[in-house]
């Protein structure tokens, strides 16, 4: 059991070191497109920036442990 | 004192019977047990259907095992897999904001996160809650007429004796498939339970990967499945019912035969019995017949396709033949008839009530087209 957390874990750090990278280059393509004079990647801009803001939520909360603690809080009660 | 001629015909065709009879009363002295002390107990609402969650009143039995392991397997293996599946939505919702053709393909992906690791957490719950449907509507189908489908006797009658009389070997044979039906039969309920118990520790996994598209099968067939089988046995114990006073044993093998099949019966509402093992007798039939069937009707369609085409344009008749054609040709050979006439008769139909339709009188527009000015030349 220890041996499939410790996978686990280490798939999880992998996963969060890429996405930590995609977190930085989506941010930075919404930055620029925000802020960009052409008006189509304005409107573009606001789509991107939601699906970013959920990404980087879900992001967070699984990285921080939050989604874990809130699936064990359902199931054992503590 | 004369000495009665004796016809060599009746001697042999008494030989023979006794033979059969023999023959034939051994296997029915297999029969019976099987079925009343191995099927009918497997049968019953209590063995098929025990309670889910703690002891209650079987104490333990396959479910409630196969609860605990799923608790154990949700505790130790799904919930720290969580992380991991937020993190792959998490990704594919942040390459969605760069790829924007990715946009339409990850719709939905937060909702689905959502649904999976809840619905995974509850597993059990809903497990048991379509246990105690399937448990509740089968006591009442299974308790027609008395439950007299519950004694061998009363299917087959003591013996088969008045059919081995005319049909000697031929009762010997249809014994033999009825003890094989039988076996099937009592296989086949007994790999419905441990498919159940196996289902009901995997779910929880499949249903947390269901919000990754490509995995997403997992859960759905995996539910889907789970729902047949536990209603499986409300569908395999009406033909038991229907076999009861049998006319003959080939009504009875015909009754068996299909009990074995309504695994196959479920299967056809969508998913797959018949990688589990229970093909069934219309396995092989399928795999092979249907194809060749189903090629049949196709290369005529192809066939008759270019033809149907350059008609279609034509004529009212020319839509006809080509609507047939296109019928046809998507169905397997026998489904293909019917489909045939009915495609047929509604067409015919259809250009009826356009020319009878509703009369426009001298409200409505014409349907005839109008006439050049000056009348008809």
């Amino acid at each position: 059991m220890s041996n499939f957390s410790a996978s686990i874990n280490r798939l999880v750090d992998l996963v969060a070191l890429a996405g930590s990278g995609i977190l930085s280059l989506v941010w930075a393509r919404v930055a620029l497109s925000w802020f960009s004079n052409d008006i189509t990647k304005k409107i573009q801009a606001k789509d991107r920036a939601r699906d970013a803001l959920i990404g980087t939520l879900l992001f967070m909360a699984a990285v921080t442990g939050l989604l874990y603690g809130l699936a064990h809080w359902v199931l054992t009660g503590s | 004192m004369p000495i009665p001629s004796v016809d060599l015909g009746d001697l042999v065709r008494t030989l023979l019977f006794l033979l059969f009879a023999g023959l034939t009363a051994i296997i029915t002295a297999v029969i019976g047990p099987t079925y009343d002390n191995l099927l009918v107990p497997e049968l019953q609402p209590s063995a098929l259907f025990p309670p889910l969650l703690g002891s209650g009143s079987g104490g333990v039995n396959y479910l409630s095992t196969g609860a605990r392991f799923s608790g154990y397997v949700l505790t130790n293996v799904v919930d720290p897999a969580v992380t991991l599946v937020a993190l792959g939505v998490a990704v594919l919702y942040l390459s969605r904001s760069v790829v924007s053709r990715w946009a339409d393909a990850l719709d939905g992906l937060l909702p689905r996160l959502i649904i999976g690791v809840v619905g995974a957490n509850f597993t059990v719950p809903i497990a048991g809650a379509i246990i105690g449907v399937a448990g509740g509507l089968y006591p009442i189908i299974s308790g027609w007429d008395g439950g007299a489908w519950q004694h061998w006797v009363n299917l087959a009658g003591w013996g088969q004796v008045p059919f081995s009389w005319d049909n000697g070997a031929l009762a010997f044979v249809l014994s033999l498939v009825e003890f094989a039906a039988v076996f099937v039969l009592v296989l086949a309920v007994g790999i419905r339970d441990a498919v159940l118990a196996v289902l009901l520790v995997l779910l929880p996994i499949f249903t947390l990967l269901w919000p990754l598209h490509p995995l997403s099968p997992l859960a759905r067939r995996g539910w889907l499945l789970f729902g047949e089988l536990a209603f499986l046995p409300c569908v395999l114990v009406v033909p038991l019912e229907l076999a009861v006073g049998s006319p003959n044993p080939v009504m009875l093998v015909a009754y068996l035969a299909v009990a074995v099949a309504s695994p196959f019966f479920l299967s056809l509402a969508g998913t797959s019995l018949v990688s589990f093992g229970f093909g069934g007798a219309s396995g092989v039939v399928q795999s092979n017949a249907q194809r060749g069937l189903q090629v049949a009707p196709s290369a005529a369609a192809s066939s008759f396709a270019p033809a149907a085409n350059g008609i279609r344009t034509s004529s009212p008749a020319g839509g006809a033949f080509a609507g047939v054609t296109r019928v046809a040709g998507s169905a397997a050979a026998p489904a293909a008839a019917p489909l045939v006439v009915g495609e047929l008769i509604g067409h015919g139909a259809w250009q009826l009530l356009r020319h009878v339709g509703p009369s426009h009188g001298k409200n409505g527009p014409s349907a005839q087209p109008p006439m050049l000015k000056g009348g008809a030349k």
